[in-house]
């Protein structure tokens, strides 16, 4: 990289500087050459350092922990998990002032400490009690963070705990009926729907790219638990009772459209397609019944039609996001269809053709596919850019 | 708030949380002495 002199050669040169009436110019320039090759604070090798020290000491203390837990008294267990939680915090409270980054790393570990803190004192003291209320205790000692420090992690920790608290609270009443991962599912989509929305555009960059990740892996483990189909554990399982299904539907749709209705209003469509998603799709299945010894085997698989609406829902989001112009939306839109087109293709043509002829035709899906998805997505994120750049042209 | 406080209140509350779970066994105990799981369960 050239120095400041051979620039300022160039620029004497050029007849943009003069060296006697720019005196005090170049000066100050010299000055602040001089600061920015003096080496940095924390430079990336002593960074890593220090995280590979502290991950390192963590694990130390941990195994140290674990080797003696056993022969404490549940009263020394206690005090040790409040150290925990409190060693934490303490640092946090610390490095307020100095740094802020610390601070806030130091305050999210205390609160995900707080989780393993819940589980570790009902495992001490033998709890026995409706788990998810643990899920709960936790969501609120987020809540409290986010509601004192205003940090992005503690937001972060509560919009993601209480739906956790919400999906933990159905699969406790799911438990042993038939159909519970299709309740548990259609939790995960429509809740899915509301996070990949809810925070678009929000300044918040941190909280809505963590959110949007989580609610990205939430579709798609929902779409793959209500294609199990009906499950039942045994021959005595019943369907959920009422009561238990009008809190669900109460949880699965009425609260995201709550949300929808009073906090963001554009993400209406998106949910209400989620909701129609989790409705349909445990329908669209193809019900096989074999027989076996002295028992009866019934197993489900998704039909055409739930492979048709997953692929018109994913393009659905994908015209979302160039209508709320987010690239991210877009991608997943895009993404989304790609593995449902792949997941037909597993499920019902993979098996009908000879092992390499469905070889040669996953390749040429995937050649095929990718560069038609690919020229989709360019049109699209095109499409998108102009729509954004149109009304600035207006004013 | 000042930050330093915010981050003190955040962690009496968070202990709070996680202290009433064995508030909760302490109630449930004095309740009744008898009830599962018994105190010696507790020590392995």
């Amino acid at each position: 990289m050239p120095d400041l002199e051979s620039y300022l050669a160039r620029w004497q040169s050029a007849g943009i500087l003069d060296r006697e009436s720019d005196a005090g110019l170049i000066a100050r320039m010299r000055a602040l050459e001089t600061e920015e090759k003096k080496p940095a604070g924390l430079r990336w090798q002593s960074l890593v350092a220090l995280i590979l020290g502290a991950i390192l000491l963590a694990c130390g203390v941990v195994l140290f922990v674990s080797a003696h837990w056993d022969h404490l008294s549940p009263l020394v267990r206690f005090l040790l998990v409040l150290a925990m939680v409190s060693f934490f915090h303490i640092g946090g409270a610390l490095s307020r002032e100095g740094s802020r980054i610390f601070s806030t790393t130091f305050h999210a570990v205390g609160t995900i400490a707080t989780g393993a803190a819940i589980a570790l004192v009902g495992q001490i003291f033998n709890i026995h009690e409706h788990w998810p209320s643990a899920v709960l205790l936790w969501a609120i000692a987020a809540f409290a963070g986010f509601v004192l420090l205003h940090d992005e992690a503690q937001q972060t920790l509560t919009a993601l705990l209480f739906p956790a608290w919400l999906a933990s609270e159905i699969a406790y009443a799911a438990e042993g009926h038939i159909g519970g991962n299709i309740y548990f599912g259609r939790f995960l989509i429509v809740w899915a729907a509301l996070f990949l929305t809810i925070f678009l555009g929000s300044r918040r960059r941190t909280v809505a790219n963590i959110c949007f990740a989580a609610a990205a892996i939430a579709a798609v483990i929902g779409i793959s638990l209500i294609a199990q189909g009906w499950i039942s554990q045994s021959e005595n399982s019943t369907f959920l009772p009422l009561g238990s299904r009008i809190w669900d539907w109460g949880v699965i749709a009425a609260v995201p459209l709550f949300f929808t209705l009073f906090r963001r209003r554009e993400s209406l469509i998106p949910v209400t397609s989620g909701i129609v998603l989790a409705i349909v799709l445990p329908w669209c299945a193809q019900v096989t019944t074999e027989n076996f010894g002295n028992g009866v085997r019934v197993s489900h698989s998704p039909n055409a039609a739930a492979h048709a609406l997953v692929a018109a829902c994913a393009m659905l989001f994908s015209w979302w996001g160039v209508r709320m112009v987010s690239r991210a939306l877009v991608n997943f839109g895009i993404v989304g269809f790609a593995m449902s087109v792949v997941w037909f293709y597993f499920s019902d043509v993979f098996d009908k053709v000879g092992r390499s002829l469905g070889l040669m035709g996953l390749g040429i899906l995937f050649l095929a596919g990718g560069w038609l998805l690919e020229k989709t997505r360019r049109h699209l994120i095109a499409q998108m850019l102009e729509a954004e750049v149109s009304p600035q042209e207006a004013l | 708030m000042k930050p330093a406080r915010a981050s003190m209140a955040l962690l009496a509350i968070q202990l709070a949380l996680v202290s009433s779970i064995a508030a909760k066994y302490l109630i449930d105990r004095s309740r009744n002495p008898y009830a599962w799981p018994p105190r010696h369960s507790l020590r392995p």
